[in-house]
């Protein structure tokens, strides 16, 4: 079993006349990525401001890399980055500064790792742009490279994608998976766009109405959502036989010139393999439908 | 906290408001030692007459005197905009709750900001007193012979000056880091800095025992650096500014501690 990192245990915020979250208990463990699901208000930020100590728990308890106690859970979150709801920002700053004093804040003095952090943001031509000036996309990767100065272990990141565009979006996930590769990053990443979490997420925390009601890995996902993902291709015999082959995958259907494979496969996996192989897709849907469909059964579809 | 007082200062030099602040107070110090200048070289007998029956006489000291003697003064008016601005921003910008998520305590967080409101007083009041100063020596003269026991005296009433100050900004540091924003902090600062004073003050001359009760806080200690000075007078100032701090920063601790932070 892997480290666990954080855990909660029957958390709950209570304010005056609602309960925000109601005894959540969950764990994180090491290496992994956790999409964090949940409509509007289901409680989500709460919990999350609960484990970077924007907020207390009225009651229960929680462990963040070995701290439970309040003063040594202040001292556990400097390894953690993250991002919540608005990015923070000195607005009349330049990227650069920003990342100064990000580096000031945790006593580190690194012009490479600045150099680097703008690199893997692509934030490198923005000079002496102002942050107020940047696009809302810009912002965004600015805030990540914000969360990663303190080289964290654990980078939680609410709805880390608002307000980007598709190419954005897309920029955001990639950057994600390098980083949980690359540095073995544990991410807790929260947003409504379901097709993406899918494609990033190992594990998924679902949240509704301030309980925590699943957590569930991708392959349990996709177990139990049957996922599938549908493929049309130019030469579908070989493309079969290429699934079959290098791939192992046994349950395929075919209809109307249209695969179906039923089983839980990385849709990166199969679109490379076409790729190296030249078998032209020319139409391609995973089993990101799925989760929402699976997700939106879950809760009883009520909204 | 030595880390993030960098951060202050650095933020300092970046920020707009302290800038235009800055450029308010020494366009200040250029108005007054302008009209004192005028006072000197055109003869204004409604001028001299006044300056006569209060028995002033204009010199750098009288300056020096009448600076360091109000607690409502243009350089704390000034600081307590400027801590509104930079406070209220940290809380809407979120860099604020950055630190916190950083693995800050909160107490940490906010006493630093105080540190800030007081090194923002601090530089403003040695711009704009020492300035004035100078400058209405130079018109007037000193008004007396400026000697190292003088100048000793100066920097002891200067430095009772800041301490009694710094115990009124940890009252409106209270207020900024309770309001968390611009707008609401300098609605509520403004007006207790302008009309709270003369309120006070008034209260002081109508009741005894209102005099006596002022007497005893930050509002009242705050003429004592220009008065004639005592034992009794300084343990005073200490005591009450001292007593000011513990208990904004107290009060502070309990109500922050369990702030919810948007």
């Amino acid at each position: 079993m892997s480290e666990v990192i954080f855990s909660a245990d029957n958390v709950s915020k209570v304010y005056k006349l609602t309960i925000a979250v109601n005894e959540a208990t969950f764990e994180i463990e090491k290496g992994k990525i956790y999409g964090f699901i949940g409509q509007n208000g289901a409680g989500k930020t709460t919990l999350i401001r609960m484990v970077t100590g924007l907020t207390n728990p009225t009651k229960g308890s929680m462990c963040l890399f070995g701290a439970t106690k309040k003063k040594d859970l202040a001292k556990a979150r400097k390894k953690i980055g993250c991002i919540i709801e608005s990015p923070s920002f000195y607005p009349n700053m330049t990227a650069y500064e920003n990342l100064k004093i990000q580096q000031v804040m945790y006593g580190i003095s690194d012009d490479n790792q600045i150099k680097e952090l703008l690199e893997t943001v692509g934030l490198t031509d923005t000079g002496k742009k102002k942050v107020r000036n940047f696009s809302l996309g810009m912002r965004q990767r600015l805030a990540i490279a914000l969360a990663l100065v303190n080289n964290p272990e654990f980078l939680i990141l609410d709805e880390p994608t608002n307000g980007l565009d598709p190419v954005g979006i897309k920029e955001v996930r990639l950057l994600l998976k390098k980083v949980n590769e690359e540095k073995g990053i544990t991410i807790l990443v929260s947003s409504h766009i379901l097709s993406e979490i899918y494609q990033l997420a190992t594990d998924y925390i679902i949240i509704h109405k301030g309980s925590i009601i699943q957590q569930l890995t991708h392959e349990e996902l996709d177990k139990r959502t049957h996922g599938n993902i549908r493929i049309k291709v130019d030469d579908t015999e070989r493309a079969v036989a290429l699934l079959r082959e290098r791939l192992q995958i046994e349950n395929i259907d075919i209809t109307d010139d249209i695969i179906e494979i039923s089983s839980a496969v990385e849709v990166e996996k199969v679109a490379r393999l076409f790729m190296d192989e030249r078998v032209l897709v020319t139409g391609l849907t995973s089993s990101s439908d799925d989760l929402e469909s699976y997700y939106l059964k879950l809760i009883g579809g009520d909204r | 906290m030595i880390r993030l007082m960098k951060i202050e200062i650095k933020k300092l030099s970046k920020s707009l408001a302290f800038k235009i602040i800055a450029g308010l107070i020494i366009l200040t110090v250029v108005m007054n030692l302008g009209i004192y200048g005028m006072v000197k070289i055109i003869d204004m007998p409604e001028v001299n007459a006044a300056l006569e029956m209060s028995g002033l006489t204009l010199s750098g000291n009288m300056m020096f005197r009448s600076l360091i003697a109000s607690p409502s003064g243009d350089v704390m008016l000034f600081s307590v905009i400027l801590l509104c601005i930079l406070i209220g921003s940290d809380f809407s910008s979120k860099t604020l709750q950055g630190q916190i998520t950083a693995g800050y305590s909160r107490m940490t967080v906010a006493v630093s900001r105080l540190f800030t409101g007081i090194i923002i007083f601090t530089f403003f009041t040695v711009v704009y007193v020492g300035a004035n100063t100078i400058g209405m020596s130079i018109i007037f003269g000193f008004g007396e012979k400026f000697t190292a026991a003088v100048a000793g005296d100066m920097l002891g009433r200067f430095v009772l000056h800041l301490i009694s100050s710094i115990a009124l900004i940890s009252i409106y540091w209270l207020i900024i880091m309770s309001v968390k924003s611009i707008g609401a902090s300098i609605g509520i600062c403004l007006p207790t800095l302008m009309v709270g004073v003369i309120l006070l003050q008034t209260l002081s001359g109508l009741f005894k025992v209102a005099k006596k009760i002022i007497d005893w806080t930050p509002y009242g200690i705050a003429s004592i650096p220009a008065e004639t000075l005592d034992a009794s007078k300084i343990v005073r100032l200490l005591v009450v500014s001292v007593l000011t701090l513990v208990i904004t920063i107290g009060i502070n601790k309990i109500t922050f501690d369990k702030a919810e932070l948007k």
